[in-house]
């Protein structure tokens, strides 16, 4: 019974890159520390996937301008 | 096949050797001519770069090739532009490979869990790595690192570093973010494909053991992850043969500071029209290529067969 809930709150948030394991003692409260890095780690997968992302972004964006925005010193969304 | 010839008397033994020439022929005729393309694509041009190196041969002094044997190989190896130009090939790879290597890990295991739109996260990870070179270098060079109108500056203004002309002070560095963000999402493919190859029943044993996660990343998940370093040697060939990056963004300079050995023998090919020297170089950096993928595949499948016994 023990291990079930064990698996089940290890279940939802997959430990591999969590920040630690939490003794079986204090299991109620360790679901929820869980669940917060968790979170955190999807933002900062978030983040770091749209700072990859974002110079091809840039690069579209500046097609759809015009010549005189394309570079500029503070950079320019595209004009409607 | 071994178990048909292993009970045939030594007068017929001849016969089945003959047998199976013949089979084995059968199957590798087809073959052929894939062969033959292969060796003409590949293998004639390098003999011919062999001879060229071996000739005194300047496009610009029309007449004056002539065979000057290995004088050629003298000079590129008491040349010191070349040992620099060696050097930077050096740094820009091993930093290049190591980094990309380190953040791909770091992105494979951020994204081997399950969260909300993991499937458009990957694809945007992956998504550098499908842009064309040249394309990813000129974007680097003019919208990211530029000194007045680049984002870079522009993100770092407020905390005082907007004043930087990365592509001039730092080179190598800025050479080496452009490679890095091309070659990252392609470590971080490969170590993917291993992170999910991983057995979830090992992962469960050792959370079932008490193993703390950094334990279990260390001790299992690394050592698995060791025959996904294959990535390490792809990408070091893919690498050292950098030319894009070093034209677009650099152009070897300032100076020779970030030239690499593909920039340079491009620069004595067709800016200097000196082929002999050129195909020298050409054939060294070869033989250097092969040297280190040799050792290093040969390291890649000792750990393979470590990892089995």
């Amino acid at each position: 019974m023990a291990t079930q809930t064990e698996q089940r709150t290890t279940g939802a948030a997959p430990a591999p890159t969590g920040t630690g394991p939490r003794p079986p003692a204090r299991q109620a409260s360790g679901g929820r520390p869980g669940r917060v890095s968790g979170a955190l780690l999807t933002t900062l997968t978030w983040v770091i996937a749209l700072a990859f992302f974002f110079p091809v972004f840039w690069m579209v964006l500046t097609a759809f301008k015009q010549e005189v925005d394309a570079y500029t010193e503070t950079p320019k969304l595209p004009r409607p | 096949m071994a178990v048909d010839t292993a009970p045939a008397p030594a007068a017929t033994g001849r016969r089945a050797k003959a047998a199976r020439d013949q089979d084995a022929w059968r199957r590798r005729v087809p073959l052929l001519p894939a062969l033959v393309f292969a060796v003409i694509v590949t293998q004639l041009p390098f003999l011919l770069t062999l001879w060229y190196s071996l000739q005194s041969w300047n496009l610009v002094r029309p007449g004056s090739r002539e065979f000057v044997g290995l004088s050629n190989y003298i000079y590129v190896f008491s040349d010191s532009q070349f040992r620099g130009a060696a050097l930077n090939t050096i740094l820009i790879t091993g930093l290049c490979v190591l980094v990309a290597m380190a953040l791909g890990i770091g992105l494979a295991l951020l994204l081997d869990r399950q969260f909300v739109g993991r499937g458009v996260a990957r694809t945007l990870l992956i998504t550098p790595f499908l842009v064309m070179p040249v394309a990813g270098a000129l974007l680097w060079k003019t919208t990211m690192f530029d000194p007045v109108f680049g984002i870079v500056n522009f993100v770092l203004g407020p905390f005082g570093a907007g004043e930087t002309d990365w592509v001039s002070q730092y080179p190598v560095t800025a050479v080496v973010a452009a490679l890095v963000w091309q070659w990252t999402p392609f470590m971080m493919l490969l170590v993917l494909a291993g992170l999910q190859a991983q057995s979830r029943d090992v992962l469960e044993a050792a959370q079932v053991d008490g193993a703390t996660s950094w334990r279990t990343f260390a001790s299992i998940t690394l050592p698995h992850l060791r025959r996904y370093m294959l990535g390490v040697l792809l990408g070091t060939i893919y690498v050292v043969n950098t030319f894009d990056q070093i034209d677009m963004i650099t152009q070897g300079g300032p100076g020779t500071a970030s030239s690499n050995l593909p920039f340079y023998i491009y620069q004595r090919a067709f800016l200097g029209f000196d082929i002999g020297q050129a195909a020298a170089m050409g054939v060294v950096v070869v033989a250097g290529t092969i040297i280190v993928a040799t050792l290093t595949l040969r390291l890649i499948f000792t750990s393979f067969t470590v990892e089995e016994s």
